[in-house]
């Protein structure tokens, strides 16, 4: 029962599938990649087959004559990229609408698949999708082929639709597959949000083309032939489009940025700026982390001890002695059973991002003290006083793994995990670390992609605080200060017609008079009601909105790809004033929920239930995490909220994006930023926020983070 | 970039490691009757002992000084350095380095050892480094051992007479140079001997 030998052999088919993909990595193709004004690798405003490296994240800043697009194109795949737009356009409306609007501000959305692998002889083929989840104002579809020619020449030509088929278009040749195809349907947007699939390449074809030729490692000179004829923006009077041809130039004074300049359609300067971050490449490297205590190697027959002396060493002295150690490395421990040939211990992480890491830093403690007898070392890490797992370790693999090349996998391979243990035999330590801690801290909200105000930012200083009653019975809370807001004053937003109760659209009241109070005060209790289920409830002002009651269990086994859920809150919206008042709008709400640990490191999450604004509905959430920590993935909800009565957007969608802080700075520590993208918050499909929902606390311990952080154990 | 970073981080944070590694030997070594190493101020203060102190220097981040040892395992001995670094010597080769950002996570240098011994020959080295991912890499370098005659070597206090060997290793994008010096017993009383590529060498000598 090692940890690789429990991997689940048959992973399910979309496991398969994204194997699949992340074995064809390419290789030679991202060398010398930039990007387009959309933001996706290619040429200036049109695409290339190219693929960024696998994970990789590229923000990119593009404008011209009254256009700025903001661009994030996620690698999500070796093959597969996502780019989420945020764009805003001077004096524009969508075709079809009558008169213009000062500011027009459009979101969207594109997918590029690449098929192939470019080879000496054979082009990389690709397809994509442009913004075809959003309004359509830059709607395309293309095919494309691209191929490298020595180390400094590329080209690239494909077939447009949409926008890209725009220019010297000719009749769809999908039509000979089916006549619907020759006319591309007029956009009917409605709230947006939706998958336009009546147009997807539908209507005139138009081919397009470009040379890239980079005479230096730093720069890079493009030309194009651009198939978009800028039908809207020449009807509206925004630019004037006298050539298909661009020209441009793109500049990398330094590993990860890109600064461009182009000439477009013989008329416009355009400007763009791109910087990349890849999650694989930390900026210290593997991490900073302060050396430890080497292992000690019993010399000898000592090893072969059946038994200590407890006259001469007593166990409590073993006990205080090691719980004064460990806090040296950031482990509380909590409590400790002894025998004459094993011990087990259960204690608290605080430090290392990794349980595996905090393990190789126990056991080698365990190495230097505990008598020669003892050969087993079991570890039960513990977070908010529950027990995940338990890894045993025998200590001889210990002392021949340190220092050995293989000796990473190979103890990897002999370890046991296993369910936590029950808790008779364990002798409980008095707490020597502090009960209560607190901390002050700057916050900033950003509110982004408002229509109506596209950027409000708050800015304050929170003091959190919280004491541990006892391990897991935790009481903490947030106060906070206002200090800026660049917000106008907001309405109360009352419910028109269908539309559901604002149970999130007056957040910008919480920040007009919420300016001082309490984010969240609460009391939280977690337990473990059997080796596998996990219960957690907490009580009081449960974040700025709500307060009440949240309940939940989780079926979570160690070694199990699989986590079921369900959770039960009681929740009553806040006065705006941040104080402890309550409105008179209370719910029951509550999910039952499926996580799933695809390989590959994809971790799905289902859940169902009854949302905030007492709708019925489903969530549906992918994330690609990487072994260090990193994060990034996207969700969508969908309830009986009809979309028109949803409003803008049609329905809850969003990308999410966590950093782990020890990628940033390079010491070890547990925190984390957590981000979401692209959410237009509203009030359907809206759920209630709680601190320490127990899959994200169980999951540490468990096999698959354990793997990933496994590694670092003799870090 | 890597390594500039962390010379810096390493200059300006100062020493965390040698406090844990003193806290802990503190705390613990009263369990098996072992002598408690001299913690901070006072380990500073105290004369180097030869026998189990050496010399050390890793010139791309700045750092110099005496190294103690921490923990004797018999053939493999751990040492102590400046800001807290530490490293381990399997009979005088380094198989490991902690506390430097990108370090030598590993390594198998027993066929380096046995061509020193025979006065020359080929080895196959392994070393093991962690990546971004937090994955263990791992890579394979063809070296060639070539005794390069009798040296002075300045010990410290000393200066004897010792046999150099000069160990030129090549891997997949990557050439390094190991330099031992030899006594007449066949022991490694100094040695330059690679940890990655942002730290390069570890320069070690006995006292």
């Amino acid at each position: 029962m090692t940890i690789r030998a429990m991997r689940r052999g048959g992973a399910a088919s979309l496991a398969a599938l994204l194997a699949a993909g992340a074995v064809n990595a390419q290789t030679v193709s991202d060398r010398g990649l930039s990007y387009t004004l959309y933001g996706t690798p290619g040429l200036i405003e049109m695409p290339s087959a190219l693929s960024a490296k696998d994970g990789q994240i590229a923000a990119t800043i593009g404008n011209f004559d009254g256009q700025t697009r903001t661009t994030f194109t996620f690698q999500l795949l070796p093959r597969l990229s996502g780019s989420f737009r945020y764009s805003r356009i001077e004096d524009y409306s969508l075709p079809g609408q009558r008169g213009q609007e000062d500011t027009y501000f459009d979101r969207s959305f594109d997918l590029r698949y690449r098929f192939n692998d470019e080879t000496a002889v054979m082009p990389a083929f690709a397809i994509g999708l442009q913004d075809f989840l959003g309004t359509g104002a830059y709607g395309a579809e293309y095919l494309v082929a691209t191929k490298t020619f020595g180390d400094t020449l590329r080209v690239s030509a494909g077939l447009g639709w949409g926008r890209f088929g725009s220019h010297n278009g000719f009749d769809n040749p999908l039509g000979v597959l089916a006549s619907d195809f020759d006319e591309r349907p007029d956009l009917d947007f409605e709230e947006g949000g939706t998958l336009a699939f009546d147009q997807l390449f539908r209507g005139d074809a138009a081919l397009f083309a470009g040379l890239e030729y980079a005479p230096t490692e730093k720069l890079t000179l493009k030309a194009e032939y651009s198939s978009d004829a800028y039908e809207r923006e020449t009807e509206l009077g925004l630019i004037d489009r006298d050539s298909p041809l661009n020209f441009g130039a793109v500049y990398r004074p330094l590993p990860g940025v890109q600064l461009g300049a182009s000439w477009l359609y013989g008329s416009e300067l355009a400007l763009t700026g791109t910087f990349l971050i890849d999650p694989s490449e930390r900026p210290y490297g593997p991490g900073l982390d302060p050396a430890p205590a080497p292992v000690k190697i019993r010399q000898g027959d000592a090893r072969a001890a059946q038994s200590w002396n407890r006259a001469a060493l007593p166990e409590a002295t073993i006990g205080t002695a090691l719980q004064q150690a460990l806090a040296a490395e950031g482990v509380e421990l909590s409590s400790i059973q002894l025998s004459d040939r094993a011990v087990r211990l259960r204690y608290t992480n605080t430090r290392y991002r990794a349980e595996a890491q905090a393990m190789g830093r126990i056991a080698r403690m365990l190495s230097i003290g505990l008598p020669d007898s003892i050969e087993s070392f079991t570890l039960e890490p513990m977070q908010r006083g529950v027990p995940l797992s338990a890894v045993t370790l025998s200590r001889s693999d210990i002392e021949a793994f340190a220092d050995t090349a293989g000796g990473t996998e190979a103890l990897s391979r002999r370890l046991v995990l296993d369910d936590a243990g029950p808790s008779v035999g364990l002798k409980p330590l008095p707490r020597v670390d502090d009960r209560f801690s607190w901390g002050l801290a700057p916050y900033a909200r950003i509110t982004v992609f408002d229509g109506d105000a596209p950027f409000q930012v708050e800015l304050g200083a929170q003091v959190t605080a919280s004491y541990e009653i006892t391990d897991s019975l935790v009481a903490s809370g947030t106060l906070r200060q206002q200090l800026y807001t660049n917000r106008e004053d907001p309405e109360l937003i009352v419910a028109e017609g269908d539309e559901p109760y604002p149970v999130r659209r007056n957040a910008a009241l919480y920040a007009k008079e919420g300016t001082t109070g309490f984010r969240d005060l609460t009391l939280a209790q977690y337990g473990r009601l059997a080796p596998d289920v996990y219960a957690r409830t907490t009580l009081g002002y449960l974040e700025e909105m709500y307060g009440g009651v949240s309940t939940e269990v989780l079926w979570k086994p160690a070694d199990s790809r699989l986590g079921l859920g369900a959770e039960v809150n009681y929740a009553r919206q806040r006065d705006f004033d941040l104080g402890f008042g309550f409105q008179d709008y209370d719910v029951v709400t509550g999910h039952a929920s499926a996580y799933y640990d695809f390989d590959n490191r994809f971790y799905g999450q289902i859940d169902v239930g009854r949302y905030l604004a007492g709708d019925w509905g489903a969530t549906f959430t992918l994330d690609r995490e990487f072994e260090n920590g990193w994060s990034v993935g996207g969700y969508f909800t969908l309830t009986d909220v009809p979309f028109e009565d949803y409003g803008e957007g049609s329905f809850d969608k969003g990308i999410r994006v966590t950093i782990p802080l020890d990628y940033v700075v390079g010491q070890p520590t547990r925190r984390e930023a957590s981000s979401a993208l692209a959410s237009l918050q509203r009030d359907g499909g809206a759920k209630l926020r709680v601190d320490g929902r127990l899959y994200e606390v169980v999951r540490d311990g468990h096999l698959n983070d354990l793997d990933d952080g496994w590694g670092r154990f003799w870090k | 970039m890597t390594g500039a970073l962390t010379a810096l981080a390493l200059l300006a944070g100062c020493g965390g490691g040698a406090g844990v590694t003193a806290a802990l030997q503190g705390a613990i070594a009263p369990l098996v009757g072992t002598q408690a190493a001299p913690a901070g101020a006072a380990a500073a203060a105290a004369p180097a002992d030869p026998a189990t102190s050496r010399r050390v220097e890793i010139a791309a981040l700045g750092l110099s000084g005496t190294a103690r040892q921490v923990i004797d395992n018999g053939v493999s001995k751990s040492f102590s350095g400046p800001a807290g670094f530490t490293y381990t010597l399997r009979d005088g080769m380094l198989v490991s380095t902690r506390g430097l950002g990108p370090d030598l996570m590993a390594a198998d240098a027993r066929q380096s050892r046995a061509a020193l011994r025979a006065g020359g020959g080929q080895a196959l080295r392994v070393h093991e480094t962690l990546d971004g991912l937090d994955r263990i890499e791992r890579a394979e370098f063809n070296c060639t051992v070539s005794l390069q005659g009798a040296e002075a070597v300045n010990l410290g206090n000393r200066q004897v007479t010792a046999r150099r060997f000069d160990e030129e290793c090549q891997g997949t994008g990557l050439i390094f140079t190991n330099y031992y010096w030899l006594d007449a017993a066949g022991e490694i009383i100094s040695s330059r001997q690679f940890i990655s590529q942002s730290v390069a060498y570890l320069r070690s000598s006995d006292l």
